[in-house]
């Protein structure tokens, strides 16, 4: 295949002689010369091997992430008896599923090659809008639709942003950012306390026996999931990302995409605010700061690209779960916090640079 | 396909009713009429018309700047005319937009595959007209059976896994071919496809545009390679200064008359002249490099232009590599103008006065981000202390090199990207006189240029030879080197396996001394 030119390195340069073509040719495959082309299907027919060693090579980032989670498990439960416990494991589910929510939704907008660094404060503006709205005695159902519409039109702006002006959304989302928290401040620079217990009560509620966080947490998984791998929105946001200049010219309309990606972020982001809201009781003008940044990292570690054109939610939740197994397993080690930060980070440079080696074999 | 087969059957007089939606026979299906673009000051298109039949293979050619890309970007709606008229399937007006002409069936296939590198093949050709239940839910199964014939029309095979950045641009190019084909287009526009490609790919794209035409569709082929343009296209436009010059039938047209209308004049073919050559420049004797160069031997003189030649493999441009340090050799020596040279690195190379002009001028050559100042003065910067660079001596040595080479350009602080292709070479070629360079390497310098600049870069590089350098140009352009050269190296498998004077030339002996031994060995690549 094209590893016929790039295994020595160099480029083979492209024949121009001007002898009669088919003479010239028959020579060639006379001396054996021919560059064999596996996906010419004249020269060779297709090879199974060779499909074998793309899927390796596509899952192997995968697999080096289900290893070092095996590892951590393994090593954690020998020092730890509780960790392996169930209730310690739904745990850490219920622990990482807020950010979870966020990388799951980054994870669109990344693989589209865009990014969202406003997510953060979106959650605190949306979260404090709620609570001034619930402590004023709104219909907390009625708020709950509200917050997800004020984090989508959040979501729709930045999109409108990314789509339109000719600079890279990680500076105007960063804006985008201070911005929101800006706003946030303003709507309530103190907590707004005395929420209604009918919206805090919610988060002890288990549908299907599985606390609300997590099935959140499921819930966005899985729809952001269908919407890459089996709806065409989800494959322009692959081509999108992927090549902007070919997707526009195979009549992608590209702005409108990622308006609509951003803004389906936005949508996500209100749906985390909200359970953000019911775990914090009351809101915190800041709740959702940083949040962001663990989101990002995490899809990074999962093996999404920041150039977009590549990854998937499997390797999201992979990544969430490692960096929220980590953070738990230290602490069951009694790991002093601060050097729980280190170890996070050194953790999320090795994991994003196994991911780069691995998609550059390829 | 079905359809070309049904009509053939049928009786003439019922063919042009049932051909419509194709388009009959003959009928235009692309039609461009007096088209006017200005750009700033410069006028691209000067009332340019065309007109492409169906199941028509129709060139296009002209020198560079002479309004092909303007026009291909007015058809396929990637710029709007000042007036004129486009006609295209049932559009009609002075501009259209690219999701119309897309509407219309009209495909155009770039010089640089427009793909999604990431995207797996049959995702590429299906771009932005997935096949889905309600929008929603993609048919990725029914997808591939769907593409799975035009991908075999053009020889390529779907792989899981197997991404379309992974495929040779030549493959690239056929995957954008089975797009076009998979869309039923009825206009191809193809843009030098053969540019990078070898020759199974060539017959290959020959073969799906012979299949292409059968079928009705109209084909617009613009390449500058004109004997490519000549065998294969049934009508010829010749563009120059913006406007359409000539437009006839391919077998009233040989090469000579349509360069002639190319340029609007005689081609001025590179004067060779016997001259005394000076000293010897270099000395390689015994050279080799494990098993790729082996025993190689010759000299070169100053003033000299030596050509090597050879098949793709042959081990050509390694050995220009090597002469410029950018690859080791383990065997033999080599001798600068009667000092031992074993260059580390290309630092060390252009230390001791020997430069190298690679193929890919865009990506290799020239810094095409910098001013075509800092690029001449680049191997050799003047400097007024050791760390700061002398700008007005960068200045004063760029604007002599401009106008001693004839450097077609605005100022000195244009990009090179904005200069010809002959102009971009001549830059580069002003890099090394003015690091006073004693041997030029040049791979492929008259590569992807149009016959004028080739002009113009051949006299640069005699040029070079003229004032005292050994020159050394890498090519298997047989014309190119019969213009150049005064001396050619044939070489095979790594080896030098004949040497030929000027008038020896001849296509079939370089071919014979490519080809000279019959035992295969083992290849470079």
């Amino acid at each position: 295949m094209a590893m016929a030119t790039s295994r020595t390195g160099n480029p083979v340069p492209p024949e121009k002689g001007s002898l009669p073509e088919k003479l010239r040719g028959a020579y060639l495959s006379l001396l054996g010369m021919q560059k064999s082309k596996a996906v010419l299907n004249e020269t060779a027919p297709e090879k199974p091997r060779g499909a074998y060693r793309a899927f390796l090579n596509v899952h192997k980032s995968k697999a080096v992430l289900v290893a070092v989670l095996l590892a951590l498990v393994v090593v954690t439960s020998i020092i730890s008896p509780v960790f392996l416990t169930p209730n310690n494991l739904l745990n850490i589910l219920i622990q990482v599923s807020i950010v979870g929510i966020l990388a799951c939704a980054g994870t669109m907008v990344m693989v589209s090659g865009g990014i969202d660094l406003s997510v953060g404060s979106s959650m605190s503006v949306t979260g404090t809008a709620m609570a001034v709205l619930m402590v004023a005695g709104v219909n907390i159902y009625l708020v709950m639709l509200i917050g997800i519409g004020i984090a989508t039109f959040v979501g729709l702006i930045n999109g409108v942003l990314a789509a339109f002006a000719k600079t890279h959304p990680f500076i105007l989302t960063l804006g985008m950012l201070t911005l929101l928290q800006g706003a946030a401040l303003l709507i309530s620079s103190l907590p707004v306390v005395g929420l209604p217990r009918e919206f805090t009560s919610m988060l002890s509620l288990r549908p299907l026996g599985i606390p609300l966080l997590v099935l959140g947490f499921v819930f966005v998984a899985i729809t952001v999931g269908f919407i890459l791998t089996w709806t065409p929105l989800g494959r322009r946001l692959f081509a999108i990302g992927g090549s902007e200049t070919a997707a526009s010219l195979a009549g992608i309309r590209v702005r409108r995409t990622k308006i609509g990606v951003y803004a389906l972020n936005g949508m996500f982001v209100g749906v985390a605010a909200i359970l953000l809201l019911m775990l914090f009781v009351s809101s915190q003008p800041r709740m959702g700061a940083g949040l962001e940044l663990v989101a990002i990292a995490a899809i990074a570690v999962g093996g999404t690209p920041l150039a977009g054109g590549r990854g998937d939610v499997v390797g999201t939740v992979l990544g969430v779960v490692l960096l929220g197994m980590i953070g738990n397993a230290l602490t069951l080690m009694r790991v002093d916090t601060n050097i729980q930060y280190v170890i996070q980070g050194i953790v999320i440079i090795v994991a994003v640079m196994a991911q780069r080696d691995w998609s550059r074999s390829r | 396909m079905d359809n070309v087969l049904l009509l053939d059957q049928l009786p003439i007089d019922s063919r042009s009713s049932l051909a419509s939606p194709l388009g009959g026979p003959g009928d235009p299906v692309l039609e461009v009429r007096n088209a006017v673009k200005t750009f700033g000051q410069t006028q691209a298109l000067r009332g340019a018309s065309l007109q492409v039949r169906a199941g028509e293979v129709h060139g296009l050619v002209g020198a560079n700047g002479a309004g092909k890309s303007t026009l291909v970007k007015a058809i396929s709606g990637a710029l709007r005319l000042d007036s004129g008229t486009i006609g295209l399937g049932d559009f009609s007006g002075p501009s259209i937009t690219t999701r119309e002409a897309h509407a219309q069936g009209l495909a155009t296939i770039y010089q640089d595959p427009s793909l999604v590198p990431t995207l797996g093949l049959t995702e590429n050709v299906m771009l932005g007209r997935e096949a889905s239940r309600a929008g929603i839910f993609l048919l990725k199964s029914r997808e591939r059976r769907e593409v799975a014939s035009s991908l075999v029309t053009v020889g390529l095979t779907d792989r899981p896994y197997l991404t379309a950045g992974e495929l040779t641009p030549s493959e690239q190019q056929l995957l954008e071919v089975a797009a076009a084909i998979h869309r039923r287009a009825r206009v191809v526009i193809m843009d030098e496809p053969t540019a990078a490609m070898g020759n199974t790919e060539r017959d290959r794209i020959f073969e799906v545009i012979s299949v292409l035409r059968a079928q009705g569709v109209g084909i617009l082929y613009i390449s500058h390679k004109l004997h490519e343009v000549l065998s294969i296209c049934d009508r010829i436009t010749v563009m120059r200064d913006g406007r359409d010059v000539a437009t006839g039938a391919a077998d009233s047209l040989d090469q000579d008359r349509v360069v002639r209308l190319m340029i609007g004049r005689e081609l001025k073919k590179a004067q060779r002249t016997t001259r005394a050559l000076g000293e010897i420049a270099l000395k390689v004797s015994g050279l080799g490099q494990s098993q790729r160069l082996r025993n190689i031997s010759f000299d070169l003189h100053a003033g000299e232009i030596l050509g090597i030649t050879g098949l793709v493999g042959s081990g050509r441009s390694r050995l220009g590599r090597t002469l410029f340090g950018a690859e080791h050799f383990d065997e033999g020596r080599i001798e600068l103008f009667g000092i031992p040279y074993k260059p580390s690195d290309p630092h060390a190379a252009i230390a001791a006065g020997v430069g190298l002009v690679p193929q890919d001028r865009r990506r290799e050559a020239l810094l095409m981000s910098m001013s075509i100042r800092d690029n001449i003065t680049l191997a050799r910067m003047p400097m007024l202390s050791r760390l700061m660079v002398n700008v007005s001596a960068q200045r004063v040595a760029a604007r002599r090199w401009v106008e001693h080479l004839k450097i077609k350009t605005f100022s000195i602080v244009a990009r090179p990207s904005e200069l010809s292709g002959g102009n971009q070479q001549k830059v580069s070629i002003a890099r090394w006189l003015h690091a006073k360079a004693r041997v030029v390497i040049f791979d492929e310098p008259g590569q992807a240029v149009d016959v004028g600049a080739k002009g113009e870069i051949f006299a640069a590089i005699r040029q070079l030879a003229d004032e005292g350098a050994g020159v050394i140009v890498i090519s298997d352009d047989i014309e190119e080197l019969q213009q150049m050269v005064d001396r050619l190296l044939v070489m095979r498998a790594g080896r030098i396996t004949g040497e030929l004077a000027p008038d020896e030339i001849t296509e079939e002996l370089v071919l014979a001394l490519e080809m000279k031994s019959t035992t295969v060995s083992t290849q470079e690549s």
